[in-house]
């Protein structure tokens, strides 16, 4: 019997298609050509309308295979690459697929396909289908072993593959929280053609104009004790882009020194603390870290730059949870020369008409906080637009966008701003970030998207440090007050994905709203507390288990509870299976059989009690009369009565056991006696 | 052992050499009140054993010859216009068949037509005949011992397993071994007094004997081990269909008879072991047309204590 069952090969075939699934965002569209090919060529290998393959037709096979490999992927080695070679060899394998042994290792490569798909994919609908796939896998597997023919085996599988799941649930469940987290070995190196979507660390101010349009989450946050800001202060920030060139403004590596975890600003006793929040951070590929103002650093890993930005030691490979802090005072109290330099630096002769009206402004405001305000009231009262499809500014942006077109979005506005501070003579830098998000009510968390992108300025007042300014507010308050969306026309809000037609629907329509809202919730409490259950949650959890969260005790207790649940597990079984049917004497009795096999006698299944004790006392003439005895008992007690009795079997056990021994005791002799026969046997 | 029994056996051991386990099952079949098949060879003396168990049970004895053109009638009977003496009037008389009898001998049975076959595999069944609506009941007791070629002789109608099923044993003779053999070719045989043996065994002992058969112990142990075998031949590959539950019933009585004829009060599985094959062989097939009888796999493969 080594045909794989019709039953087992169309759930290996459906259960392929369903582990390709998984790998949908990523995986070309050449392999699912192959797969549909594979899937329905091994079909028709199984109605026997197509012969199996001979080995000249799999090495071409296994050679066009790699080459697309390569080609679809450009030879580059990433997770993606290896991923789609691994599909392409378990489709390859389907069609060699010819005996059961070639089934169960099919069904190994589908496990560890599906597994794969998780480094793509790690939603909590994707992971209820990976449960799903591994449940459908099993039953793929257990229909292999079943000799049982047609729909019957299909119920008996799925009945004894939902079985097993219930029993590994414990397992896991014990693995999943005790299991040491590793840092993520292969993020790093493998995920290299991996783009992010987000803020880069340099930009042109139509940047944030292509950003607002996405629809992609860039974090969560929650607040500790809900105390959540007013919206028009959650101003996140990512990035402090200190330098322009006339085009593009970026960020200079040259002036950060970093003031890693632990930071001392929360160190000493008394710190005044302004907000305490969490944030799941989608991956960015960055270092930075979203923060509102005054960050310190609380989590370890991470630090604090002297342009206060909150920054991790790594790139954001993985989505990440971490603790925010926000402090009342801003740590930097003074300016050094060389950050003066830095933030006045502006390209020579460009802009001039700005640089005018710069120096004019110079005139009437001494101070940075007047200047700013002037501005502002420009800014508020000159006829500025703001607007997603600002025109195209080519030599002289700033001064096209102040004094001609006076169309721009918030980039604009903060270029604007920072360049007319800076001709005047003010420190002044661009921030990048987002700022507001969407709050929702049922669990507490604030949404923070794409769409939410912004870019504001920061100008340096002698006192009180980097004060925040944000002239779009100036230009369109909604913006800041209520989102994006209110703050556009209708015809550009409907730019935005997600909020094109239906979706702009949706929020009207109740009900609609607030299913997406529940679906936004269910993500977000996936990934606050199954995703990013990571090595520092795992150790808190431990710590409040333990006292200290070592990892020796922590093995010890896994390994412990592994090994007991196995125990409860069998113990389970054994018990079941003493309960069904077999009498303890009768245990005796087969365990009397197998010593006696052990000795080189012969046992036959259906051999009667009396006919073997018989062949026992031929083969072991010592034991002769005690096999009289037993026989007789036996026929007496098992026979002759109706139901053997509990005394009964006490005795029958008791003399079954004394045989044993005695057994045991004739059993050199008889062993040799039975090798001599074994030579003798061998030298015919 | 029963006197009756032992001195029985010991007859018909005079009568047919060196079968002594076929004449035990022969009788174990008869006192657990079930019809017997032989399969054998012609010559072998499927006949003479038959014979030599009318005489010994002191049973009357009928028999029949199947043949092709046999009809129903000639094994049931048949109602003839019989014409008052001097008169112009007359009735129907039924003239029974050779099957009111108390043991009746159905020779080559597979050489007759199945619609004969059924008429008298009808009539072992119910132990009654209905003919022209009137229902006739048998003698009591009523055995058939049929005889029969095996299947690949040319002639032959192959009893369908439904009517193998009412013949509660199939035993086959064989050869006999040297030793008989040159008794029987010296002359010491006394295969031609088959039919004069003085009656053994009364009406009234017989009928006694089948009670005790019905009496005879069987612990839980031994229904264990039956069920096994039931459950092995029903859900085990390689054989077309199980045991039925009739089957299940034949092989325990059977059990309980040869424990019987072996002086035992109680059935142990050896019992079982030894009618086993007589019992199930022809009821069950082989899926796998295999060489081996269904028997010996359950006798291989069946646990008997678990």
């Amino acid at each position: 019997m080594n045909q794989i069952p019709r039953v087992a090969l169309i759930l290996l075939l459906l259960q392929m298609l369903a582990t390709l699934v998984i790998h949908v965002s990523h995986l070309h569209f050449p392999f699912w050509l192959l797969a549909a090919l594979a899937i329905c060529w091994r079909w028709l290998m199984h109605r026997g309308q197509l012969p199996y393959p001979g080995w000249p037709t799999k090495t071409i096979a296994v050679g066009l295979g790699a080459v697309a490999v390569f080609f679809s992927y450009s030879g580059q080695f990433s997770l993606e690459s290896a991923v789609a070679f691994f599909v392409t060899a378990a489709l390859l394998k389907l069609l060699e697929m010819k005996t059961r042994r070639d089934a169960f290792i099919l069904v190994y490569l589908q496990f560890f396909l599906l597994a794969t798909g998780f480094l793509f994919e790690q939603g909590p609908l994707w992971g209820l289908y990976g449960i799903a796939g591994l449940w459908f896998g099993t039953v793929a597997l257990i229909s292999l072993q079943l000799n049982v023919a047609g729909s019957t085996s299909v119920r008996v599988a799925m009945r004894y593959a939902s079985a097993l799941m219930v029993l590994a649930l414990p397992v896991m469940l014990v693995l999943y929280l005790l299991f040491p987290r590793m840092g993520p070995l292969w993020s790093i190196q493998l995920q290299s053609d991996r783009s992010f979507t987000g803020l880069s660390e340099s930009m042109t101010p139509g940047d944030i104009a292509n950003l607002s349009i996405r629809d992609e989450v860039a974090f969560r946050a929650s607040f500790e004790g809900n105390m959540v800001p007013d919206r028009e202060k959650l101003y996140w920030r990512a990035l402090v882009l200190d330098q322009y060139d006339g085009r593009t403004w970026s960020y200079s590596r040259s002036s950060s020194s970093v003031q890693w975890y632990p930071d001392p600003a929360l160190g000493n006793g008394a710190v005044l603390v302004a907000n305490r929040y969490e944030v799941i951070m989608e991956p960015t590929g960055e270092r930075w870290m979203y923060a509102l103002d005054n960050p310190a650093a609380a989590e370890r890993s991470s630090g604090i730059t002297s342009t206060g930005l909150l920054i991790n030691r790594q790139g954001v490979y993985q989505r990440m949870h971490y603790r925010g802090v926000s402090l009342f005072k801003p740590r930097q109290q003074s300016l050094t020369d060389d950050e003066r330099q830095l933030n006045l630096r502006l390209p020579p002769d460009m802009n001039p008409q700005a640089r005018a009206m710069a120096a004019e402004l110079r005139q009437q405001y001494s101070e940075a906080a007047g200047f700013s305000l002037a501005l502002m009231n420009h800014f508020n009262q000159q006829p500025f637009h703001y607007t997603l499809k600002p025109p195209r500014y080519g030599q002289d942006e700033i001064d096209q966008f102040l004094f001609e077109s006076r169309r721009g979005f918030c980039a604009h506005y903060a270029a604007a701003f920072v360049f007319l501070a800076r001709a005047a003579g003010f420190p002044a830098r661009m921030v990048t970030g987002y700022q507001g998000g969407e709050w929702n009510e049922t669990d507490h968390f604030l949404t923070v998207k794409q769409y939410d992108a912004h870019a504001w300025a920061e100008i340096w007042q002698d006192g009180r440090g980097w004060v925040r300014v944000d002239p779009t507010a100036a230009v369109a308050p909604m913006r800041v007050q209520y989102g994006l969306e209110d703050a556009l026309r209708d015809e550009e809000a409907s730019l935005i994905e997600g909020q094109t037609g239906i979706g702009r629907r949706m929020k009207q329509i109740g009900w609609l709203y607030d299913l997406q809202m529940k679906g936004e919730s269910m993500n977000y409490l996936w990934n606050r507390w199954v995703l990013s259950y990571d090595r520092s949650l795992q150790e808190s959890l431990l710590e409040q288990v333990f006292d200290r969260g070592d990892y020796q005790a922590m093995l010890a207790w896994m390994g412990g509870l592994v090994v007991g649940l196995f125990l409860f597990m069998g113990s389970l079984l054994l018990i079941r299976r003493q309960r069904s049917n077999t009498l303890p004497w009768i245990r005796e009795w087969q365990q009397l059989q197998q010593q006696a096999r052990q000795c080189g006698v012969e046992v036959g299944i259906g051999q009667t009690p009396s006919g073997w004790l018989q062949s026992l006392a031929l083969a072991m003439p010592a034991l002769a009369d005690d096999c009289r005895r037993l026989a007789h008992l036996i026929d007496q007690l098992v026979y002759q009565s109706n139901e053997v009795n509990h005394d009964d079997q006490r005795r029958l056990q008791r003399h079954i056991r004394q045989l044993r021994r005695r057994l045991k005791s004739v059993r050199r002799p008889a062993t040799e006696t039975a090798a001599a026969r074994h030579i003798h046997e061998g030298a015919v | 052992m029963s006197v009756a029994i032992e001195r029985a056996l010991e007859q018909l051991n005079q009568i047919i050499l060196g079968k002594e386990n076929q004449l035990k099952l022969a009788l174990s079949c008869l006192l657990a009140g079930g019809h017997l098949l032989i399969e054998d060879l012609p010559g072998m003396g499927k006949t003479t054993l038959s014979h030599a168990l009318a005489s010994v049970l002191g049973l009357s004895y009928n028999r029949i010859q199947f043949t092709s053109d046999l009809l129903p009638a000639d094994i049931l009977g048949v109602s003839i216009f019989e014409k008052e003496p001097g008169t112009d009037l007359g009735r129907f008389r039924f003239h029974a068949g050779p099957v009111f009898t108390q043991l009746l001998l159905a020779d080559e049975i597979n050489r007759a037509t199945p619609k004969s076959q059924s008429a008298l595999l009808e009539a072992m069944e119910e132990r009654q005949v209905t003919v022209e609506g009137e229902t006739r009941p048998l003698p009591e007791p009523f055995f058939v011992i049929a005889t029969q070629n095996p299947v690949s002789q040319s002639g032959t109608f192959t009893l369908p397993e439904s009517q193998l099923d009412r013949f509660l044993m199939r035993i086959t003779l064989g050869y006999p071994n040297e030793r008989a053999e040159r008794l029987l070719l010296e002359g010491n045989g006394r295969r031609q007094q088959a039919g004069q043996l003085a009656a053994l065994i009364s009406l009234e002992e017989l009928q006694r004997l089948q009670q005790q058969v019905r009496d005879i112990h069987v612990s839980s142990s031994v229904l264990d081990y039956l069920q096994r075998i039931i459950a092995f031949t029903r859900y085990q590959a390689g054989y077309l269909y199980g045991l039925s539950p009739r089957g299940a019933l034949a092989l325990l009585n059977s059990a309980r008879a040869w424990a019987l004829v072996n002086g035992r009060q109680h059935v142990v599985p050896e019992d079982l072991q030894a009618v086993l094959p007589a019992v199930i062989d022809h009821r069950l097939a082989d899926a796998g047309g295999g060489t081996r009888a269904a028997s010996a796999l359950v006798l291989e493969k069946v646990a008997v204590l678990a």
